[in-house]
């Protein structure tokens, strides 16, 4: 039983460990696209507290993304 | 009589189904590929075909200048198989067995392990670029947080770092595969073997040993032959780092990157040599072909029926 549990325990660390190193990247992105970009440069592991939505008005409004948005 | 008239009439059936198929496949794979295979057979000036300069191409390839890139290229393609041969297929196959034992949570773990695969490779890249940024990156921060300054290196920036880091990207992206084909292979087993076991006393690491892995050899199969064919036309991920050259100093170079600057040229490297980058994607062609097929010849010998 003790056996069984430790496998147990073991593979779910297993699933833990991956889940943590497959999210940590992707959050990281999504907490730098919610920052400004000097503040960030200044303190990059900072956590957007008051997220900075301008950076998504911006790519909304880049006149490439409109371009590529047409094309597709 | 009759028998053989329907006979008759099925095949013409069929082979008017195969047609637009077998037309596609012809169209945009063998023709493209026939071609590219008379390209290596000429002279070449720029985007003009010259006269035919039979196996000039290969001897080309097999001297200076390029024959130096190409032996590293091939080393590093070849590292990157086995590398990620070993890591990948050992990873999928753990993840894999702890989704097929997970009792709880299974929707949420099988599409965390899934999700990279998912993603487009230029935000995989980026991604990672950022992550391992030597200035803001988190990667060298957290190093530096506890004290490990000798490990943070500039990952992406160094040739001693360079390519062990993209198989660790590679890894990132592409462990889920594995991992849902081996649970796949796993969940495909019959159970009674299992209970058999168990009932005759055998432990959890010999059912591992004895029964589940070997079983699991077609998945295997499918896994060897998809790194084999992915690691020896490994173009993107080097390519959206380290450039057409596979900087830095060609540390991240690959064949596919070599056969890319030769067909169509680059800043660093000058004009594109057509007769050689043809000559140089035969090769690769008949490296991978030849390859898979023995490769997937031999692993299906070794197979066992379940």
């Amino acid at each position: 039983m003790i056996k069984i549990l430790a496998s147990r325990t073991f593979f779910k660390a297993v699933l833990i460990f991956n889940s943590v190193i497959v999210l940590a990247p992707v959050l990281f992105l999504i907490n730098s696209s919610l920052r400004e970009t000097n503040d960030f440069a200044r303190t990059p592991m900072k956590l957007a507290r008051t997220p900075y939505w301008q950076n998504y008005k911006d790519v909304g409004r880049a006149e490439i993304f409109l371009f590529i948005l047409k094309i597709h | 009589m009759a028998r053989v008239g329907i006979k008759r009439e099925q095949n013409k059936y069929a082979a008017l189904l195969l047609t637009p198929a077998l037309a596609v496949i012809i169209i945009f794979t063998s023709i493209p590929a026939l071609t590219t295979l008379s390209y290596a057979f000429f002279r070449w000036k720029g985007f003009q075909r010259l006269g035919f300069a039979g196996i000039e191409n290969f001897q080309r390839l097999f001297n200076d200048p390029f024959k130096s890139y190409f032996y590293m290229a091939l080393r590093h393609n070849v590292l990157v198989f086995i590398a990620i041969l070993v890591i990948q297929t050992s990873l999928g196959i753990l993840v894999g067995y702890a989704l097929f034992k997970l009792k709880r949570g299974h929707r949420y773990f099988r599409t965390v392990v899934f999700l990279p695969v998912i993603f487009s490779l230029v935000i995989v890249a980026y991604m990672w670029q950022a992550m391992l940024d030597p200035f803001y990156g988190p990667v060298n921060y957290l190093l530096h947080s506890i004290h490990w300054d000798g490990l943070a290196k500039t990952w992406l920036g160094s040739t001693s770092t360079a390519l062990p880091t993209l198989v660790f990207i590679n890894l990132w992206r592409w462990v889920g595969f594995p991992a849902i084909i081996f649970l796949a292979g796993f969940n495909s087993i019959n159970t009674e073997f299992i209970e058999a076991a168990r009932i005759d006393g055998a432990s959890e690491g010999q059912i591992f040993r004895k029964i589940l892995l070997p079983l699991l050899a077609p998945s295997m199969t499918i896994v060897t032959i998809l790194t084999f064919i992915g690691a020896f036309e490994w173009f993107d991920l080097p390519y959206v780092l380290g450039g057409t050259n596979g900087n830095p100093a060609g540390a991240i170079d690959t064949l596919a990157l070599m056969f890319y600057r030769l067909s169509f040229g680059s800043v660093d490297s000058g004009a594109n040599e057509i007769g050689v980058g043809s000559a140089l994607g035969v090769l690769i062609f008949t490296i991978v072909g030849v390859g898979a097929t023995f490769g997937s010849r031999y692993l299906r010998s070794r197979e066992v029926e379940a």
